[in-house]
């Protein structure tokens, strides 16, 4: 296994502290090969199938990679880690991406218009196909590694000229580790700035044909709980599975784009470290 | 602490715990606690278990993971040293012979630790 879980001992008769953590200065690859499937909160988009996700991670002294976050250590220790960070808004993965449709995912359908013999519901607004693009965020990130809990949070501005909007996101992981199994859960929450939301959920001009009111969003705070599990066979290969529930801001049910704002993700499969 | 690059077996703190018992018995291994490095498949480690019964009977100590298994006549006081070789924490358990019940029972920790550098991992990125 290439993460290496590194079990600190606790001066206790029941626990050990667990803490995931990776080793420097090595390209740490694996691929996760299975079943998933991402359901999306766009009105006429069918869910996401997701038969294969990457995991690249890079850390060194100063800097880090990992799955697409890009960090820089400004301040470390034992008990806390506070991080330049750069990371993907995760708002455009409902979304067609140039050349790339829906990245590390695979579509069902792109889009599912209504046929020409049946009777659109009455809320359906034709629309010609609605692209949003990749924005990055920076910000400062803060980790704060306890005893089999680990606590992220971090704020972030768009740096990509996208939206200009910002965002916030906070997360407890309480781990465990039993012999050959490993368990997580993952509680937390995800404040967007009205900026991101009026973008990424909100028709621009020339997208729709017909005349909807004008409206704009404000804020949106999102939820989300995570569980997965995994079996290590060796130290490279896993057997894993992975259910999640989001519910985002009842604020996106004012929004003609969006038809849904509880969603639910999962994955089942195996993973190789290379 | 020098460490061996072969099997290692590492006798942390002397860590006696009693067991959560059944009907009083009291059981300690000692040391319960492997220490395996990232590079080895597993690790060694050579454990004195002591059991102390209230009464006299017959036992069988067993850990199905690792294949051990030893029995004893009915005595109050029992210990033998064993060694495991293990890749992953098991459970040490003492079986009544005479209830076929459990009356005991140890966890056996592995511990995967790596001198090397490494970094808690950070989770800001993208993923399902």
């Amino acid at each position: 296994m290439r993460v290496i879980w590194l079990m600190l001992l606790l001066v206790s008769n029941c626990g050990y502290a667990e803490t995931e953590r990776i080793t420097t200065d090595e390209l740490q690859l694996g691929l996760s090969i299975g079943y998933g499937g991402r359901e999306v909160p766009l009105r006429g988009e069918d869910n996401i199938v997701i038969p294969v996700i990457a995991h690249i991670q890079y850390y060194s002294d100063d800097w880090y990679f990992d799955n697409f976050s890009l960090g820089y250590s400004l301040y470390e220790n034992e008990t806390v880690l506070i991080d330049l960070v750069g990371t993907f808004n995760n708002d455009v993965f409902y979304f067609e991406l140039d050349g790339i449709t829906r990245f590390l995912a695979e579509p069902t359908k792109v889009r599912d218009p209504i046929r020409p013999n049946e009777t659109p519901p009455p809320d359906f607004v034709y629309s010609n196909s609605i692209d949003r693009e990749l924005s990055y965020l920076g910000g400062i990130g803060i980790t704060l590694p306890f005893p089999k809990t680990v606590l992220s949070a971090g704020v972030f501005t768009d740096v990509s000229g996208v939206h200009y909007g910002d965002e916030a996101r906070l997360s407890v992981l309480q781990e465990e580790i039993q012999g050959r199994w490993q368990f997580s859960l993952e509680l937390g929450a995800t404040y967007k700035s009205a900026e991101i939301a009026n973008y990424y959920y909100m028709p621009q001009l020339g997208e729709f044909l017909a005349r909807i009111p004008q409206r704009t969003l404000s804020e949106l705070t999102n939820y989300h709980v995570k569980f997965s599990t995994k079996y290590w066979l060796s130290e490279q290969l896993s057997l894993g599975a992975l259910l999640s529930y989001e519910k985002l801001d009842n604020e996106l049910k004012q929004s003609p784009v969006v038809d849904q704002v509880e969603l639910v993700s999962g994955f089942v499969g195996v993973t190789k470290w290379f | 602490m020098v460490l061996n690059k072969h099997f290692l077996t590492i006798s942390l703190v002397s860590f006696i715990v009693s067991a959560p018992s059944k009907a009083d018995n009291k059981l300690e291994v000692t040391p319960n606690i492997c220490i395996k490095q990232k590079t080895q498949p597993s690790c060694t480690l050579i454990s004195e278990i002591k059991l102390q019964q209230p009464e006299p009977v017959p036992v069988c100590f067993t850990a199905k993971y690792v294949k051990h298994k030893r029995c004893f006549e009915p005595k109050e006081k029992i210990e033998y040293k064993t060694e495991f070789t293990t890749d992953a924490s098991f459970l040490l358990q003492v079986t009544d012979e005479v209830i076929k019940q459990p009356v005991a029972e140890r966890n056996i920790r592995v511990l995967r630790y790596d001198p090397e550098s490494t970094k808690v991992r950070r989770r800001f990125g993208w993923g399902l």
